[in-house]
């Protein structure tokens, strides 16, 4: 056991998107995820650090405007920083927006009797925008440290960590000379005033120019599209490479293990298990869903660096606006398109309970990270491109098509819902824009890309290893001739036929609860678990399999669409649990999607027979 | 009305502001539901606000006040009072 001298706890608190995040992750060593907007946090997260042989507990608030808490979540974060029941508590600044930001630290050094340190966080984005601080006067004036930070390239902290040392070992209150009967406005407005100057052209003009097409009234939807456009371009273009040679190398692999079995005298029934049912299910997730998710999961994180994922709020807001919700429900549909699960617990930041549980039932209304490589590929082998090439292009204009159908249709629901049963007005909506950063590409990129492989080669083989050695199984044992699969899919055939799907593909749905990734790879695990398949399919040869079992381009249609509207997985559902704490919601954001996949379904279905009819 | 001050065109809501223009706030209506937030970030009496962009229908609007920007809805827009700064 190591022994430390003493153990103090640290609270960094401040307005959202100040860079609270960054400055715990840098003090801790901790890589929690930071986003450049005002919200990104939603939890407390802990950590700790040992400096000059003391220990630091540092816990990371969510922001907060003032100390009138306007939420549950800002109450918490309030009354945390009222009760006073830490040792320090870091105020973390944004010098880039420094007179609000004084406000609202004088605000609490007024409120709070315990020991404060004020840290300037973002001082090389204040200077590059021509905004000087001085931080002795500022100390001088307000009684407490200051110290200037840049956390995200590391400037300051050790500054910081040596002044929280310092602090920590007195054991008087620090004088203050913020008090509460002190004119506090009068105090900030001295503040700024003595310790702030700005030069007199306005300061973010490379913003503001930037922000000219991306949040105007005639180009703000349009380069929009485009992005999103350019975005699932990369995704399936860059997804192309990765699985052939994850194809080839899984295959070889798949021969090694299959001589290996036979050297050791396996059983066949224990190694046709083995290769056919589990490897084979875990390469093609591996060779197949993985590649796009890997690739458009890192570019969605670098939308969210840079700023512009409340854009994408400003955009869409005034449609929400229309179907009675909180503009913020646009920003937990943007982070659904990465995961819902996270969609659903980030609608924290809507603090009207009747718009949050609109935007918490129907966030899984939009495609998911994992559902995109389901997407993607059945656009791939029946609508753009079915004798192999195709544009990348076009499949990423289809993709767009199919994502804005998704948006239309959350907007439907979400107008029904807030006319039906969550009746209301929309709330006021105050969204913060804030300065584009450069997001920090390589470590992004890198850290993404292992945070979502690693998530997902240990949901493939925690999930997907099972169920392939399940359909094995059920397509193994028979009763009377006939495979349990076989019976299995033949009981869903009638189901899936209405909505013009079939059996395997109802069964691939039911099965993938647990993750939608492993859906297509389900369905054609059933079409070929009769037969024996040496190699890894392609694409195209899928699209025979496919065709061999039936499949149309209706078939094709309505998969996407169910792939789209079904019942959230089962991470998404047991998050949505924890959120509402209602069983009776859970149950409606199960059934809600799924009631309008099966009714988009049936329409389609029934198009098509007219079509054919005449 | 809203208006009070007719005589002088320069005093008008938020909303009426055109793009691009800048302002100061003469008052803020107790009907905003969200007033008090909109005060912690700056949208108080005297503050000093910049129209920057609107969104497709001419809501939300972009606004930059405090040295951060903004975005509010339309509807509580036409509830700030403004006084129009002359361009020069």
């Amino acid at each position: 056991m190591k022994s430390y001298r003493n153990t103090y706890n640290i609270v960094l608190a401040g307005n959202p998107n100040v860079g609270k995040s960054t400055v715990f992750n840098n003090l801790t060593g901790l890589r929690n995820h930071t986003g450049n907007w005002a919200g990104k946090t939603v939890d407390c997260s802990q950590g700790e650090y040992v400096f000059k042989s003391n220990r630091y507990f540092v816990q990371d608030l969510p922001g907060t405007y003032s100390l009138t808490p306007n939420s549950a979540e800002e109450a918490a974060a309030c009354e945390y920083i009222i009760s006073g029941s830490y040792d320090i508590l870091v105020i973390v600044l944004d010098s880039t927006c420094i007179e609000r930001n004084i406000k609202f630290a004088v605000q609490i050094l007024s409120s709070v009797k315990s020991k404060c340190i004020i840290c300037l966080n973002l001082i090389d984005e204040a200077e590059k925008k021509g905004i000087t601080i001085n931080s002795e006067k500022m100390s001088e004036l307000l009684g407490v440290p200051v110290i200037s930070t840049a956390a995200r390239s590391g400037i300051g902290i050790e500054t910081l960590k040596l002044k929280i040392e310092d602090l920590s070992a007195k054991k008087k209150t620090l004088e203050k000379c913020v008090k509460p009967t002190f004119d506090n406005a009068n105090l900030s407005e001295t503040v700024f005033n003595e310790c702030c100057q700005t030069k007199e052209k306005s300061s973010d003009s490379f913003d503001r120019s930037i922000d000219k097409y991306l949040i105007s009234k005639t180009f703000g939807i349009p380069s929009m599209l485009i992005l999103f456009l350019l975005i699932f371009w990369i995704t399936i273009i860059g997804a192309n490479y990765p699985s052939e040679w994850l194809s080839k190398i899984f295959e070889a692999i798949g021969k090694k293990l299959n001589d290996f079995l036979i050297y050791v005298k396996c059983p066949e029934i224990i190694s046709s298990a083995l290769t056919d049912g589990v490897y084979r299910t875990l390469t093609w997730i591996i060779a197949v869903m993985l590649p796009p998710m890997a690739i458009f999961f890192p570019l969605f994180t670098l939308l969210e660096d840079s700023g512009y994922l409340p854009r994408i709020a400003f955009n869409m807001d005034s449609a929400f606006e229309k179907a009675g919700t909180h503009g913020k429900q646009s920003l937990t549909m943007a982070m659904g398109f990465g995961c819902n699960a996270c969609g659903v617990t980030g609608c924290r930041i809507i603090d009207s309970p009747r718009e949050r549980l609109i935007a918490v039932t129907t966030n899984s209304l939009v495609p998911c990270n994992g559902r995109f490589p389901m997407l993607i590929a059945i656009i791939s082998m029946f609508m753009i491109g079915t004798n192999g090439g195709g544009s990348s292009a076009l499949k990423a204009v289809v993709l767009t098509g199919a994502v804005c159908f998704s948006i239309a249709v959350t907007l439907l629901m979400s107008k029904i819902l807030s006319k039906t049963v969550l009746k209301g007005v929309p709330s006021s909506f105050v969204l913060e824009l804030p300065p584009y950063r450069r997001p920090q590409f390589g470590k992004v990129i890198i850290r993404s890309i292992f945070d979502r492989t690693l998530f997902v080669l240990f949901r493939a083989i925690v999930i997907a290893a099972p169920a392939g050695l399940l359909i094995w199984i059920l397509a193994n044992v028979k009763i009377e001739d006939i495979s349990l699969l076989s019976r299995f899919t033949e009981i869903l055939d009638p189901f899936g036929v209405i909505l013009g799907l079939n059996g395997a593909i109802l069964a691939g749905f039911i099965l993938g609860f647990p993750a939608n990734e492993i859906v297509l790879p389900i369905i054609l695990m059933i079409y070929l678990s009769s037969g024996t398949l040496e190699q890894l399919p392609d694409l195209m040869q899928m699209r025979e399999i496919l065709l061999q079992n039936g499949w149309t381009m209706t078939t094709a249609i309505c998969t996407l669409i169910f792939a789209m509207f079904h019942f959230p997985c089962s991470t998404t559902l047991i998050t949505i649990y924890k959120e509402t704490k209602s069983i009776k919601w859970t149950l409606f954001s199960f059934f809600m999607p799924l009631t309008v996949g099966v009714t988009v379904c049936l329409v389609i279905r029934a198009v098509s027979e007219l079509l054919m009819f005449f | 009305m809203y208006n009070k001050d007719n005589k002088n065109n320069k005093n008008i809501t938020l909303k009426d502001l055109p793009v691009g223009k800048s302002c100061s706030i003469v008052s803020v209506s107790d009907e905003i539901t969200a007033k008090k937030r909109l005060e912690e970030l700056g949208f108080e009496k005297g503050a000093y606000v910049d129209k920057l962009n609107t969104g497709f229908s001419g809501s939300p609007i972009a606004c930059r006040v405090c040295g951060a920007v903004i975005a509010i809805r339309a509807n509580d827009s036409k509830r700030i009072f403004v006084y129009a700064k002359n361009s020069d």
